[in-house]
């Protein structure tokens, strides 16, 4: 049958038999179910197959089947089991208790950071009342005494009494008449359980024509302050080791950026140090030297000096 | 359900953390799809309830490890697909002459997992029956793209295939489902008897 311009309406326009066009029709199918035709096109599909009603048979069956798929299907509840099953193998808790416990760390945070900013707030606008005054008095060699920025009196207390008790031992006693230009390690022993044992190192460097040994104490902290030492300069050469040395420790407060001076005493000390003995600096004493303040500059606020001392 | 992918995120590290409420969200988020596709996979409830809960047991046990970067869903499917494979290896071969010879053009040998006749006999529905001819590639990859809706991307992530394989699959996997239904139309009572049984499921 043709209509009356003399076209087949079951043909195309050229005439051309469309069964040749099954197999490029059958693409363009399968790309509709891949959603990978433009709307417009898929018109034209669609227009295709009202030519081939077995092909779209088998589309429309083929959609119908795939429709299928996605309805819901009944789904047991296996929350429960899966949460019970998981108890052994990793303990869950409620949203309220991990609520209660994130309030409560977010509640500790912020009073640690309150109590900082109050102790930094009194200590900026008192100073006297958190520096401890210290009294130059002779001690036995090898202590350290240091004047003591802290934030509460109970801490001063205890880093005062954790610093008197640091008794220093260098373990390697031939440092000192062998000190060149490269920082050497050491171990300062300490046998105060407030002070930990700490590694520094000894170097010797020449400042103004003069040769300066220092010993510096790293990482030794007390009741939360760190202890750092101070080395202004120490001019002899060559380093003899009977010498007597001051030892000046300082307390600095390690998060400040600028160098904060706080008390500086002297433990007048004096090293009587190896006699034939290695490994130990005997204590000994040095009076009548004068407590010194200073201010350290920022790269030496963790030295530890040695100064030496008239015998 | 649908779920923000961010709001995913925080359930998943409020999870890690501990809390069993976000957990229950994340269950109670994934448990229709991946359940749904087990159950087409393997044609058999209780395989997919098992597979669903061990799955799950698995992945909250380990989220620390998960890296956000991926689907929360891949994970969870790949995790269910290795559970499928591992309990389909664990069952014995069953000859069912009636079963096995009722099948075609499947290149069955009897050595085959038994668990594929057992789902195979199992399966009542058309479409199930349907699913069943088809290769375990191609029934994942049918499963994944027309019942779950995944991107062609994200399954040749999944199936670790180019794009181009996985759509050769899914071509193919039609191509035979479409041969089924037209052996089907020739028993239309039954068709609509199974038609029926599937939607009142």
């Amino acid at each position: 049958m043709t209509d009356p311009r003399g076209h087949n309406p079951d043909l195309p326009r050229d005439g051309r038999d469309e069964s040749l066009d099954r197999p490029s029709l059958e693409d363009l199918v399968d790309a509709v179910f891949d959603n990978e035709l433009p709307a417009d096109q898929s018109e034209d599909v669609h227009a295709r197959l009202r030519r081939h009603p077995d092909i779209a048979r088998d589309a429309v069956m083929t959609r119908r089947a795939l429709e299928s798929l996605r309805r819901p299907v009944s789904t047991p509840d296996l929350s429960g089991s899966i949460l019970d099953a998981l108890d052994g193998k990793r303990p869950m808790q409620g949203g309220d208790v991990i609520g209660r416990l994130r309030v409560w760390r977010y509640a500790a945070a912020a009073a640690l950071l309150l109590m900082v900013a109050g102790a930094f707030t009194v200590q900026r606008m008192s100073p006297e009342v958190t520096h401890l005054v210290g009294t130059p008095e002779d001690r036995p060699m090898g202590t350290l005494a240091a004047t003591l920025p802290v934030v509460t009196e109970q801490t001063t207390r205890d880093v005062l009494r954790a610093v008197d008790e640091i008794q220093l031992a260098v373990t390697d006693a031939t440092f000192v008449n062998v000190a060149g230009p490269e920082p050497r390690p050491v171990t300062l022993v300490s046998h105060c359980d407030r002070v930990r044992t700490s590694d520094g190192w000894f170097e010797c460097a020449a400042t103004g024509g003069e040769t300066s040994v220092t010993l510096r104490l790293c990482d030794t902290h007390a009741g939360g302050i760190a202890v750092r030492g101070f080395a202004p300069a120490w001019a002899t050469m060559p380093v003899r080791s009977e010498r007597a040395f001051r030892v000046v420790a300082i307390v600095a407060e390690e998060t400040s950026e600028q160098p904060v001076l706080y008390r500086v005493t002297t433990t007048d000390a004096s090293f009587e140090a190896w006699a034939g003995e290695a490994s130990v600096y005997r204590a000994g004493v040095v009076s009548g030297v004068q407590p010194v303040t200073f201010e350290p500059r920022p790269q030496e606020r963790s030295l530890i000096s040695l100064d030496r001392l008239p015998r | 359900m649908a779920m923000e992918r961010s709001q995913e995120v925080a359930l998943i590290e409020a999870a890690a953390a501990g809390c069993r409420d976000s957990a229950d969200r994340l269950i109670r988020a994934y448990q229709g799809s991946l359940y749904a596709y087990l159950l087409r996979l393997s044609g058999r409830p209780d395989v997919a309830e098992d597979i669903v809960q061990d799955a799950f047991v698995r992945v909250l046990a380990n989220l620390d490890r998960f890296d956000p970067r991926f689907r929360f869903s891949t994970w969870l499917f790949t995790i269910a697909k290795r559970l499928f494979v591992n309990a389909s290896q664990k069952f014995k071969p069953v000859y069912d002459s009636e079963i096995v010879g009722g099948w075609d053009g499947d290149a069955q040998s009897p050595s085959r997992p038994a668990i594929e006749s057992e789902f195979r006999g199992s399966a009542r529905d058309s479409i199930g029956r349907a699913l069943l001819k088809l290769s375990v590639e191609q029934r994942e990859i049918i499963l994944l793209f027309h019942q779950q809706e995944w991107p062609i991307a994200q399954i040749a992530e999944y199936v670790g295939m180019p794009e181009g394989t996985v759509k050769s699959h899914l071509h193919r996997g039609r191509k035979r489902m479409r041969r089924f239904f037209e052996q089907e139309l020739e028993r239309p009572a039954e068709w609509a008897m199974n038609e029926g049984a599937v939607e009142r499921a």
